[in-house]
């Protein structure tokens, strides 16, 4: 063994809570151990969860296309004003998509993790290697203790004690030999491991946090949550699926008192030309096609709307649904688009806001085209139903307004590991608080005319404890005991009971 | 002091309730017939006529937006089948199904076929402005009927809009919808009462349409309209 000055200094770090370490990688453990950080980050995530749900976030689709990005964000401008382009540049219309949101989830997962380890063998030997003998003095205080004494022998009334002690709880030990003063010693127990469940409880968290980015990480998930597909029309998911879907019709029914009873849509879904699935899915009854899950998630109106070039060839014809509500041309209207000359020009398609709108009226459609790259208009027009407008050598014709379907399209294969996740989440709350450590442990002595039990109790919880040990206790004095001494926490559990079996009485 | 304000309350409540009570339906350009023809002035004052498949509903002659009257019963006499379509321009729903009630109107008119539109509390004027955007072209053939004061939803007991009731030749209903109807809705209601053989013809174009939005036949267009 080298001498004391032969060995080599390992480096100490001072950290601000005077806690000595030893290395660089100790100081990042302890730090990722902080109960301080994890709470910092609940709240940071909660806060950005709680922004995410009341600021109106960009639909996942556009995330990819920046002319779509920057006509959704201008559509925002009349409601955030100022703020729109600051609250852009933060992520805080695309707030689930940010790499800094994902990195506050990924310090929390790697916090859960190295907390967890940290902390695994403390909690490993409290559950497993329990202290089952004691000596005297362990007896001496407790909230859950008694003692009865015995005209008996400590070895006859040891023979008893087990079958006393038994009856909920398990005895994991007693002494085979007596000591020296022919005392013996015992320990029952029930669910002592079953602590351990909070640790399924974190696993299930960092599943779920690993499931949440699973998809993005494999490169193979998407959601789609503003699919809107008129009746009468297909559209393709695209996403490198290979699917179109056709909706052969979209139905809502109301109760008599005109509260909805039902929204439905009949799907028809191909690929190459091929029917591979048809089936009417409702809000919670999606159609499932390789993992590819498309939801009723909302209807609406769709414009149908053709236009021509000056040779009467047809440049567009499409059923555009009004699938947003914008406050761009006033107040708030339903409101969808299109392009023209591959994608240079952008048409608004604009509904009437109901009563009362004299500008765009019921049945007309207020129609506004644009330059992408410029925001330059380039003309607009209002028409009725079958109205025509001829605007810089094109026909624009409002045919007519017929239903659409919106659905959510999506592939998670990481749902499977959140659903797996949720279930060892709840598995492991309930072993926590439903089912609680109890531990009971006794002592056999020797006393002038006979023995004495000594009793002591431990719950992670109340858990029953009391009423556990009145009951040995009761045992104890059939069995020939006298009890001795009887903590306040137990008189006040054999009050209760008093009280309640005179009230059935 | 209190006791003359609970007194001048209770006065104004009572007043209210009369108020309600009363009268407020001016019938100017229409009435109204209970189930057996009798003419009515007010449902509301206790003559109830049952709204349900296989009752008669109360019969009505209104007017339409261009002063024509119409009458229910007779039309539902005179036809096979007989949809009555409660709408409103403001209605997105409405304006959605209407054209294709035009549509299966069109098709089916002449075998027995009658489509007979109510807007509910919308004058001529504003009813004229949907129905001829352009003030010279109706784009729909069928009756739309003025319910001015309302009185002939209140006796249907509308809660949704839009609601449609289908009658048969004798005037009794035979299907309530309450809610849009669509082409599906639409050919298998006429199927189910009487019109299958006219669709037998139709299918194979509305088919062969469907396959070319879908791809079937090459040509796919990100959104492509079928009828």
């Amino acid at each position: 063994m080298p001498k004391k000055a032969e060995r080599e200094t390992v480096p100490v770090i001072e950290t601000s809570a005077r806690v000595r370490v030893n290395s660089f990688g100790e100081a990042v453990w302890r730090f990722f151990c902080s109960v301080k950080l994890a709470m910092s980050l609940i709240a940071l995530i909660a806060f950005a969860t709680l922004l995410g749900t009341v600021i109106i976030q960009m639909p996942p689709e556009l995330l990819g296309d920046p002319a779509s990005r920057k006509m959704w964000t201008t559509g925002m401008q009349p409601r955030f004003g100022d703020l729109t382009g600051i609250m852009f540049d933060l992520g805080l219309f695309n707030l689930f998509s940010t790499l800094w949101f994902k990195g506050l989830l990924a310090v929390l997962t790697l916090n859960i993790v190295v907390c967890t380890l940290n902390r695994l063998p403390a909690t490993w030997k409290q559950a497993t290697a329990t202290r089952m003998k004691v000596g005297p003095r362990f007896y001496a205080h407790g909230e859950y203790a008694a003692s009865y004494q015995f005209a008996a022998t400590p070895n006859e009334v040891a023979a008893k004690l087990p079958a006393a002690l038994a009856g909920g709880l398990r005895v994991r030990y007693q002494e085979s030999q007596a000591d020296e003063d022919g005392s013996r010693s015992f320990y029952a127990d029930r669910f002592h491991l079953l602590p351990l469940g909070t640790y399924l409880n974190h696993i299930g968290i960092v599943l779920i946090f690993i499931g949440a980015i699973w998809g993005t990480l494999m490169g193979d998930s998407f959601k789609l949550v503003d699919f809107a597909v008129p009746q009468g029309s297909s559209r393709e998911v695209g996403q490198g699926t290979g699917l179109v879907v056709y909706n052969n019709g979209f139905f809502s029914e109301n109760y008599p008192d005109g509260r909805p009873a039902d929204y439905r849509s009949d799907l028809t879904v191909t690929r190459n030309g091929q029917e591979i699935a048809r089936k009417t899915i409702r809000v919670n009854d999606p159609l499932d096609i390789d993992g590819v899950k498309f939801h009723q998630a909302f209807f609406g109106n769709a414009a149908d709307i053709e236009v021509k070039d000056a040779t009467g060839v047809t440049v567009y014809k499409g059923s555009v649904p009004l699938a947003y509500r914008s406050k761009m041309y006033g107040p708030t209207r339903p409101m969808g688009s299109f392009s023209l000359g591959n994608g240079e020009v952008q048409v608004d398609v604009v509904s009437s806001a109901g009563q009362g709108d004299e500008q765009v009226k019921p049945g007309q459609m207020y129609l506004r085209a644009y330059a992408i790259r410029s925001d330059q208009p380039l003309w607009e027009a209002t028409l009725g139903q079958r109205q025509s407008s001829s605007q810089q050598g094109l026909t624009v014709t409002f045919q007519r307004e017929r239903l659409f379907s919106g659905l959510q399209v999506g592939r998670d294969p990481g749902m499977n590991l959140v659903v797996v996740a949720s279930t060892l989440m709840i598995f492991g709350i309930m072993l926590v608080f439903y089912f609680p450590v109890r531990r009971l442990w006794a002592r056999v002595e020797p006393r002038e005319g006979g023995s004495v039990v000594l009793l002591k109790g431990q719950a992670s919880r109340r858990a029953g404890l009391a009423g556990k040990m009145l009951r040995v206790g009761e045992d104890l004095q059939a069995a020939g005991g006298t009890m001795l001494h009887r903590s306040t926490a137990l008189d006040e559990e054999y009050d209760l009971r008093h009280e309640r079996e005179l009230a059935t009485a | 002091m209190i006791k003359q304000r609970i007194n001048l309350m209770l006065v104004v409540t009572l007043a209210l309730m009369v108020l309600a009570a009363c009268d407020n339906t001016s019938g100017a350009v229409g009435s109204l017939q209970d189930g057996d023809g009798k003419a009515v002035g007010d449902l509301k004052n206790g003559q109830q006529v049952e709204i349900a498949i296989g009752s008669q509903p109360p019969g009505f002659t209104l007017s339409d937006w261009r002063g024509n009257t119409v009458d229910l019963m007779q039309t539902a006499k005179a036809n096979k089948l007989t949809l009555v379509n409660f709408w409103a321009s403001w209605c997105a729903d409405c304006r959605a199904e209407m054209p294709d009630l035009e549509d299966t109107y069109a098709q089916y008119k002449a075998a027995g076929f009658a489509v007979i539109g109510v807007d509910i509390r919308e004058d001529a004027a504003t009813v004229k402005n949907y129905v001829q955007p352009d003030g010279k072209t109706a784009l729909y053939s069928f009756p739309i009927l003025l319910d001015l004061d309302g009185a002939v939803t209140k006796a249907y007991k509308l809660a949704a809009t839009p609601s449609s009731f289908l009658l048969d030749s004798t005037g009794k209903i035979v299907h309530i919808q309450l809610g849009p109807l669509n082409p599906a809705l639409l050919k298998d209601l006429t199927i189910k009462y009487g019109f299958a053989k006219l669709w037998l013809a139709k299918s194979t174009a509305i088919r062969n349409g469907r396959n070319a939005a879908v791809g079937l036949r090459g040509a796919r267009l990100p959104w492509s309209t079928t009828k």
